[in-house]
């Protein structure tokens, strides 16, 4: 019986997938896998909405910090 | 998720501004808490692709079911993820047909390389889509009318279930100091790589992955504490309102 041996991917591979900075080579395995592997596509999704939530809430951040500082430059005034 | 008249009839009884259910949340935050469960083994390990491969090319059924079972859903989500929902089973389908011709004409020369080629087979699909799209976009550009536009917002409970999410998240990043956040920030904002962020903040691999699964920890940390404590409220408002009686 032919087998293909394929472990599950772990989630920094899975977070370099979903930030498009996983290198092409590295592309092709992973999205053999996903089709058929439940686990990894689900821990994808997970993985890509973490992603999103970080980025809001960094950016939410930066936003307030920029005014904090605009503010405190106007009053310096 | 597709939007059904029924969730999104529930969501508008329900209103954008109102705060989704618990379970929702509970659902959405499961998997971020460290340590991850025994996954199960993939499918790809107990798949005979010579024998699968044998019955498609010679037309029986059972091989075509068991090849749409094997990866019908999996492909469903690869092109949900690049296309959207807009008329997904017609591109599962027209994926699906594509594999299936090719291997009854003896294409496919390695079984075992099968789900590389369904790989290349929706590249190319998504490429041809996304081509489309463009062609179709340029050529309607001048017409207002009856130009259908799919939208891929979320539902108001989606949307409410995300902004819980950033305000945990948003707590967490305050509880860090300002250095491990300028490091998630380059990472996840500005997406420098990982090797350019250690070299110039003096951070080893282990340092800079440890701060990485800590905040994302935290966050489920922070998830499950929250959900914990809201029971108990409804629960006080319950008896201070029987109280009254």
């Amino acid at each position: 019986m032919s087998t293909c041996i394929v472990l599950h991917f772990p989630d920094d591979v899975l977070e370099k997938y979903a930030m498009g900075s996983l290198s092409n080579l590295d592309c092709g395995p992973l999205e053999e896998h996903l089709p058929l592997c439940e686990d990894c596509r689900t821990r994808l999704m997970k993985v890509e909405e973490y992603i999103l939530v970080v980025r809001a809430a960094l950016t939410e951040l930066e936003i307030h910090s920029n005014a904090r500082i605009g503010a405190q430059s106007v009053f310096a005034l | 998720m597709l939007a059904t008249r029924g969730n999104l009839a529930s969501s508008a009884n329900q209103g954008a501004t109102d705060p989704p259910s618990i379970d929702t949340v509970a659902q959405s935050l499961a998997g971020f808490e460290a340590g991850e469960a025994q996954a199960p083994e993939p499918v790809s390990n107990q798949v005979n692709w010579q024998d699968l491969v044998d019955r498609i090319h010679k037309g029986e059924e059972s091989g075509m079911e068991e090849l749409y079972r094997l990866f019908g859903r999996g492909i469903r989500y690869y092109l949900c993820r690049q296309l959207g929902h807009q008329e997904l089973d017609d591109k599962v389908h027209d994926t699906f047909v594509i594999v299936v011709q090719a291997i009854r004409r003896g294409e496919l020369r390695e079984p075992d390389r099968l789900m590389g080629f369904v790989r290349t087979v929706v590249r190319r699909q998504v490429a041809a889509y996304i081509d489309d799209a463009v062609h179709s976009r340029r050529d309607e550009l001048n017409l207002d009318v009856g130009v259908r536009v799919a939208d891929r917002r979320n539902n108001p409970e989606q949307t409410a279930v995300f902004r819980q999410k950033v305000e945990l998240m948003l707590e967490v990043l305050r509880s860090l100091s300002a250095r491990d956040r300028e490091i998630l920030t380059r990472f996840y904002l500005d997406e420098e790589s990982q090797e350019s962020i250690c070299q110039e903040m003096g951070l080893s691999e282990t340092q800079f992955r440890l701060l990485k699964s800590r905040a994302k920890a935290r966050f489920g940390e922070i998830g499950k504490r929250k959900l914990q404590q809201k029971p108990l409220i409804s629960v006080s408002l319950r008896t201070s309102s029987g109280s009254g009686h």
